[in-house]
C-alpha cells in the first residue's frame, strides 16, 4: 500500500512537466501541424538549465528564458519549414523530423554527446510513509504553475479563445474575421516554448543527452493520442502515463520510460477513433 | 461542356508500367556480382557485402512506398530478424558447422519469420492511420525496440553505449569473398522478388490500396488487408537482411534498431525514386558502400539522412515518398 502510494506520488510529480510538453504538441496539432521538433526544444530547454546553473544562476531561471528563446526560434522554423508545406502533413512532419535530427547533431557539437547533469540539491520530505524528493516537488510545482498559466491564457484571454476557435473550425474562424494563419504561427511557437520550459523543469531530475528529447516527443504524442486534444484529457493522460511509466522505470530499468509511452502511443493510435489521425477514405 | 474540361483520372501511381523496370532491375542484379568479381582484397569484399545487405534492406521498403505507407520504423523488422537469429543460435547452442552446415539457412529463415511477424505488428497497429501519423508511430515503435534490445543484454545499463549491449553470433561465411558473393545473390534475389511483386496483380492492388480505401474497394480490393500484406512482405525481406548483416559482422547490436538504420531505407527511396525498384536498390547499395568505404561516423550519417529528408520534403512535398516524387518537380499547385 505504501509502495503504491509512493509510486503514484512519484509518477504524478514526474508526469507534470511532460504534461506541459504534451500541451505543446496538442496545440500545434490542433492547428494542423505535427510538430516533431518538440523533442529538440525539450532538449534545448534542458541544456539551457545546465547553462544557467553553470553560470551560478538557479535552474528555475532557465525556464522562462528558454521558453522565450524557443518561441522566437519556433517562429523562425515555422516561417522557413512549416508555412511553405501547409496542407501537406506528411512532408511537414518529415521535414520537421529532419530539422530535429540536425538540431540534435548541433547540440552534440555544442555540449558533447556524453550524459550531463544539472546540479540542484534540495531537501527530502517525508509525508507519512511517502518520501518526496524536494527536487521532484520543485520540478512538479514549476511545471504545474506553467501548465495552469497555459490553461488560464487558453480559457480567459482573447488570444486563447481565438486559437481554440481556429483549431475547432478554421473556415468559420476566418469568416469571423480571425487571422487563422497568424494564429497557427503563434500556436506552433507557443508549443515550442512549452516544450522548452518543460525541458528546463525536467533537467535537474534527468540525465541530459542530445537525444533526450526523443523520449519527451514520444511521451507527448502518447499523451495526445490517449487523452485527446482537450486540456482535461491531456492532463489526465499525461499524469496517468507518468504514473505507469515511473513504476517500471524506477524499479526495473530506466529504459521503460521510453517503452511504455511508445506502447501507449501505438495502442491509442490503433484503437482510438481520432479523425485527425485516420487515413482519408478517398 | 468542352472535352478539355474533362480531366484525366488521377492515379496513385503513374499510369502504365515503366518499360525499363525489368532491364533496370536486371542491371542492378548484375552490379553486385560484377563488383564481387572485381573486389580482390578483404576491405573491398566486406564493403561490397555490407552494401549488398543494405541494398536488400532498402529495396524491401519499396513495398511500403507502393502501398502508400511511409514507415519510418523499418529498422524494427530488420533488427528483429537479427535478434531472432542471435536468439535461436544462443538457445539452441548452435556452433559453426552445426546442422550439416545448414545453420546459416536456419538462422536466416528464423529471422525472416521474425521480420514478417514484426512487420505484421506494425501493419496491424497502423493500417488505418494517416501517412504522417503512421510515420511517427512506426518511428516510436523502433525507438521502443532499440530500448528493449539494450535492456535484453544490459538490464540496468545507465548511460552506456549501445555497443556494450551487443550479442555475438557465429559469423558466416568465414571467407570474405564468399560473403560478397552470397550477399550479392541475396540482394539480386530481393530486387527480382520485389520487382515481380510490384509488377504482379498484387502490385496493382497495392497501388490501389495506396489511393484510398473506398477507391480500392470499388476495384474489388481489400485495402487494409493489402496494406498489412505489404508490411509483412517488406518485414520478411528486411528480417532476412538483418540476419545477413548480423552473421556478416558476427554480432547483433541495438544500433540495428536505431533511427539511423530506420531512415536509411526511406532516404534511399527518395534518392533513387520510389517509382522504380532499381532506383532505391541502387541508392541503398551505393550509399551504404560509400558510407562503409569512407567510414562515416554514425552521427554524421544521421545528419546526412536528415538533410535528405528536409531537402526532399521541401522540393516536392506533394509527392513525398510517392512514385511521382521528383527532385525537379513542376511548379506545384496548392493542396
Amino acid at each position: 500500500m505504501d509502495l503504491a502510494a509512493q509510486l503514484i506520488v512519484s509518477g504524478l510529480l514526474a508526469g507534470a512537466p511532460y504534461a506541459l510538453a504534451a500541451w505543446g504538441m496538442a496545440v500545434a496539432l490542433a492547428t494542423g501541424t505535427l510538430n516533431l521538433t518538440l523533442g529538440l526544444f525539450f532538449t534545448l530547454g534542458a541544456y539551457s538549465a545546465l547553462e544557467a546553473t553553470a553560470r551560478g544562476l538557479p535552474a528555475s531561471y532557465a525556464a522562462p528564458a528558454a521558453a522565450l528563446a524557443a518561441f522566437v526560434l519556433g517562429l523562425g522554423i515555422e516561417r522557413v519549414f512549416v508555412r511553405p508545406l501547409r496542407g501537406w502533413p506528411l512532408a511537414t512532419a518529415v521535414v520537421l523530423l529532419g530539422v530535429a535530427l540536425a538540431g540534435e547533431y548541433a547540440v552534440g557539437l555544442l555540449w558533447g554527446t556524453a550524459d550531463r547533469s544539472v546540479p540542484l540539491k534540495l531537501e527530502v520530505l517525508q509525508i507519512e510513509h511517502v518520501v518526496v524528493a524536494g527536487l521532484e516537488l520543485f520540478v512538479a510545482a514549476g511545471a504545474a504553475l506553467a501548465f495552469f498559466a497555459v490553461i488560464a491564457s487558453a480559457r480567459r484571454t482573447r488570444a486563447g479563445l481565438a486559437v481554440r476557435a481556429a483549431a475547432e473550425n478554421p473556415e468559420i474562424a476566418s469568416c469571423a474575421g480571425l487571422d487563422v494563419e497568424r494564429l497557427r504561427v503563434w500556436a506552433f511557437a507557443a508549443g515550442c516554448a512549452a516544450a522548452a520550459a518543460a525541458g528546463a523543469f525536467v533537467a535537474p531530475i534527468t540525465p541530459l543527452s542530445p537525444a533526450m528529447g526523443r523520449g519527451a516527443l514520444i511521451f507527448s504524442l502518447a499523451a495526445v493520442a490517449a487523452g485527446g486534444p482537450g486540456l482535461p484529457g491531456l492532463l489526465a493522460a499525461s499524469l496517468t502515463l507518468g504514473v505507469i511509466t515511473q513504476a517500471p522505470a524506477n524499479y526495473v530499468a530506466p529504459q521503460w520510460a521510453v517503452v511504455v509511452p511508445a506502447a501507449v502511443l501505438a495502442g491509442a493510435a490503433a484503437w482510438r477513433r481520432t479523425p485527425l489521425w485516420r487515413r482519408a477514405e478517398a | 461542356m468542352s472535352t478539355a474540361a474533362v480531366s484525366r483520372p488521377v492515379t496513385a501511381y503513374p499510369a502504365g508500367r515503366p518499360p525499363s523496370l525489368w532491364w533496370a532491375a536486371a542491371g542492378w542484379v548484375a552490379v553486385p556480382f560484377v563488383a564481387a568479381a572485381l573486389g580482390h582484397d578483404r576491405f573491398a569484399s566486406t564493403t561490397l557485402a555490407a552494401a549488398a545487405v543494405q541494398g536488400l534492406f532498402a529495396v524491401s521498403w519499396v513495398l511500403l512506398a507502393v502501398s502508400g505507407q511511409p514507415s519510418l520504423g523499418h529498422a524494427l523488422p530488420y533488427g528483429a530478424g537479427a535478434y531472432a537469429a542471435a536468439f535461436v543460435a544462443r538457445r539452441a547452442g548452435l556452433h559453426a558447422g552445426d546442422l550439416g552446415g545448414l545453420m546459416p539457412v536456419v538462422l536466416t529463415v528464423a529471422a525472416a519469420i521474425a521480420g514478417g511477424c514484426f512487420g505484421a505488428l506494425q501493419g496491424r497497429l497502423t493500417r488505418r492511420l494517416a501517412p504522417a501519423f503512421l510515420a511517427v508511430v512506426t518511428l516510436a515503435m523502433v525507438e521502443a525496440g532499440r530500448t528493449l534490445a539494450t535492456m535484453w543484454m544490459a538490464p540496468v545499463l545507465r548511460g552506456g553505449a549501445d555497443a556494450d549491449a551487443s550479442i555475438p553470433i557465429v559469423p558466416f561465411p568465414s571467407d570474405d569473398r564468399a560473403a560478397a558473393w552470397i550477399t550479392a545473390a541475396a540482394f539480386g534475389a530481393g530486387v527480382l522478388l520485389v520487382t515481380a511483386l510490384v509488377r504482379s496483380r498484387t502490385g496493382v492492388a497495392l497501388r490501389a490500396a495506396a489511393g484510398g480505401e473506398r477507391a480500392a474497394e470499388a476495384l474489388g480490393f481489400d485495402a487494409p488487408r493489402l496494406r498489412l500484406f505489404a508490411f509483412v512482405a517488406a518485414g520478411t525481406i528486411a528480417g532476412t537482411a538483418g540476419a545477413l548483416a548480423a552473421q556478416l559482422s558476427g554480432h547483433v547490436s541495438p544500433l540495428m534498431l536505431s533511427w539511423q538504420t530506420s531512415l536509411f531505407a526511406p532516404a534511399a527511396a527518395l534518392i533513387g525514386g520510389a517509382a522504380t525498384v532499381a532506383g532505391p536498390a541502387a541508392a541503398g547499395y551505393a550509399g551504404a558502400a560509400v558510407a562503409q568505404f569512407l567510414d562515416v561516423p554514425s552521427p554524421l550519417q544521421l545528419l546526412v539522412l536528415a538533410a535528405v529528408l528536409v531537402a526532399a520534403g521541401l522540393r516536392d512535398p506533394q509527392h513525398l515518398f510517392g512514385p511521382a516524387f521528383s527532385w525537379n518537380p513542376r511548379p506545384r499547385n496548392g493542396p
